[in-house]
């Protein structure tokens, strides 16, 4: 119970108060020291339990383990650095292209959606994990709507009606699970993880491997994975930059969390080569793919999105070889970078009034500090030390090629090195450009202390990790018995 | 025991019925039936069994299935002046033709499909429902046709789930019912904004977004 209100307490009452407070400045505040609340919240409620001291179940169908408490903590530090760079950028509505109904809103359906993200990650029963991944659907579409553009409103129904289908088919795989578990048991099936994770040996055979297919489809469409991602580019450049940050670092974790849970009872079933033929190829051509089409982008926001899909690739891998300390660290390590790269550009937009690679030149001259982010957050996104994404990309091809998974090893190379050289070239024209493009508003392109806490974070990590904390990770993780 | 399975089976002949008109109205009136079939399923077998929260998700899916969704994207089509999808692709006829196809294959093959204690065919007639669902989803041009035939596909896998499965919680499953909803309201919304600013509902033409 009291971990249920610790990790929904703030974010309902940011949401309150996108309702009831009249001025929209007394909502920033209210939501930034709500952002805060919820990450300091969450970390007090989760340390324990990737400790091994307590291991909590708040409802019947969530419990906090191990792979919760760390994928809880992450979306909600997420979430903070969101909504105190949202409170910075949102000074004067009419510069992010909002009415001040829009910063209500998306204050509002951002503190339903931490919630809803919370829940997938704690969800100990793939009924209610469906639950609530349609409901990060449904609060995040509204979001990408709000600038009302023709554009916004295109992405937005291409990302409600892929991630509509996607969805259904994770719905049909779920209730194939259950037949699965169904056939011949006294009292039918459950669907609960602990309960499918003890009876994964006499699930029936077929009906697992069908379900395991359509899960992979539909949760592997709401996390971007090539070919089901193309909603993932437009929603992510569409919504507003703090948005485009918590869809990045939180929604689409949740979505790989739900194929983790979901690849431990295959695991046990014995189907171990679904995971290595169908999940971790997939991974592997998502990060190809991405990076071929990171190349040709002409848009900061989009180069991070498609980065986002090579990073859900490198995910999937993890998750195909089940190498859980790699998978949550470049979980984190995806998430701090990519979330600071999204708020940097939501800077860079305010105060330049764009976001186009061609247009962008000399932000370096121009901002020192806004420069010197973003080149940092260029680097943590690529995989470059000293951030925690180089430590767990390295650890991740070690253990590909520890397992002579020649393939995919060859495939993770060519596409971090491709991506990084395309994102070296984009970023650097717009950063050390010559002609400094003239900023409309520059004082917003001062405000990027959230996102500059989130890259120290990701190099404290880097720092952080050696052979003993990594062994503490992995028993941590499994702190709670399932997958 | 009485299962009522066999309605299963109506609600696979609505979506092949679906599958050959293009009026939005007369789409409309599929689907409802089709969730009333459902909702029917559920209720009865309910009653039957004297299980109460059965009985209740029954009631459930026809409220929300039968009437509360084809009400809302019908009086959605009236403001938008929606009456006829042209389609794209396949035209109605082959699309029906591709539609009896499958149920034909999917009720032989059901067996791949099937968990033990159900009626046999059942597995294969739901299958069926869920791939003439993605078939309406592919061959209607409107925004509102392709929501419709999203809400076939999912009623296809409600179908198998009543079906074949021993029963999700309740609860759960009246979760599943109002995230449905919701997503249909929702879409309703941004359907009235593509209409606004588009002028049009055409998928094909929307193309806005560059690759």
């Amino acid at each position: 119970m009291i971990v249920a209100l610790a990790l929904s307490i703030f974010p309902i009452a940011v949401a309150v108060c996108s309702l009831a407070v009249g001025s929209v400045n007394r909502l920033r505040m209210a939501a930034a020291i709500g952002g805060v609340g919820q990450a300091a919240a969450t970390l007090w409620v989760a340390l324990p339990i990737l400790r091994g001291e307590s291991r909590p179940t708040f409802l019947i169908w969530f419990q906090m383990d191990g792979m919760a408490a760390w994928m809880a903590s992450v979306n909600s530090i997420v979430y903070g650095a969101a909504m105190a760079s949202a409170a910075l950028l949102t000074a004067n509505p009419h510069d992010l292209h909002l009415t001040s109904k829009g910063v209500r809103a998306m204050f509002g359906l951002t503190a339903l959606f931490i919630v809803a993200a919370n829940a997938v990650v704690c969800a100990a029963d793939l009924g209610a994990l469906w639950v609530a991944m349609e409901a990060t659907t449904l609060v995040t579409a509204p979001i990408i709507l709000l600038r009302g553009t023709r554009k916004s409103i295109e992405a937005a129904w291409k990302y409600l009606i892929l991630c509509g289908v996607g969805i259904a088919f994770a719905l049909l795989g779920t209730v194939l699970l259950l037949a699965a578990a169904g056939n011949g048991m006294q009292g039918g099936g459950s669907l609960g993880i602990a309960w499918l994770t003890a009876h994964a040996s006499s699930l029936k055979k077929s009906l697992l491997n069908a379900s395991f297919v359509f899960f992979l489809l539909g949760y592997g469409t709401k996390a971007g994975l090539f070919p089901v991602h193309n909603w993932l580019p437009d929603a992510h450049s569409e919504a507003p930059a703090p948005a485009s940050a918590l869809l990045s670092g939180a929604l689409l974790n949740c979505a790989m969390v739900a194929l983790w849970r979901i690849g431990g009872i295959v695991e046990l079933s014995g189907s171990r080569t679904l995971l290595l033929g169908l999940l971790a190829p997939m991974g592997a051509a998502s990060v190809l793919a991405a990076s071929l089409m990171l190349v040709r982008q002409q848009d900061l926001k989009r180069m991070w999105a498609y980065s986002s899909i090579e990073n859900m690739g490198l995910l999937a891998v993890a998750a195909g070889l089940r190498a859980a300390p790699i998978f949550a660290l470049h979980a984190l390590a995806h998430s701090l970078a990519k979330s600071s790269a999204f708020l940097l550009s939501g800077n860079v937009l305010r105060a330049y009034g764009t976001v186009s690679l061609k247009k962008l030149s000399g932000v370096m001259r121009r901002f020192p500090g806004l420069g010197f982010a973003l080149l940092a957050a260029g680097a943590a996104v690529m995989g470059a030390p000293p951030f925690a994404s180089f430590v767990s990309e390295w650890l991740l091809l070690a253990r590909a090629a520890d397992d002579r998974l020649w393939g995919i090893v060859i495939a993770l190379v060519a596409g971090l090195a491709l991506s990084f050289v395309a994102v070296v070239i984009h970023l650097g024209r717009a950063i050390f450009g010559e002609k400094g493009e003239r900023a409309e508003n520059p004082r917003y392109a001062g405000s990027i202390l959230p996102a500059a806490l989130l890259l120290a974070v990701s190099a404290a990590t880097f720092l952080a990790v050696t052979p003993a904390t990594l062994e503490f990770l992995g028993k941590a993780l499994q702190t709670g018995g399932r997958p | 025991m009485a299962t009522f399975q066999e309605l299963v089976g109506l609600a696979a002949m609505a979506s092949l019925w679906m599958l050959g008109i293009t009026r939005v109205r007369s789409m409309l009136w599929g689907l409802g039936a089709q969730g009333a079939a459902l909702g029917a399923l559920l209720l009865f077998r309910g009653i039957n069994n004297g299980s109460i929260g059965e009985t209740l998700l029954g009631c459930a899916v026809i409220a929300v299935k039968a009437i509360a969704i084809p009400v809302f994207l019908n009086w959605s089509a009236c403001r938008l002046h929606v009456v006829r999808d042209r389609g794209v692709g396949l035209g109605p006829g082959l699309a029906m033709l591709a539609g009896a196809l499958i149920v034909v294959l999917c009720y032989f093959k059901s067996g791949w499909f099937s968990a033990a204690g159900s009626v046999s065919g059942n597995a294969g007639l739901a299958i069926a429902t869920v791939l003439m669902g993605l078939i309406i989803m592919m061959t209607r041009r409107l925004a509102l046709g392709m929501l419709i035939g999203f809400l076939v596909l999912d009623n296809g896998i409600f179908s198998y789930a009543f079906t074949q499965t021993p029963g999700i919680p309740v609860v759960i499953e009246l979760g599943v019912l109002f995230d449905l909803f919701m997503g249909v309201l929702l879409a309703g919304m941004v359907l009235f904004r593509v209409s606004r600013s588009f002028e049009h509902m055409d998928v094909l033409e929307m193309r806005e977004l560059h690759e």
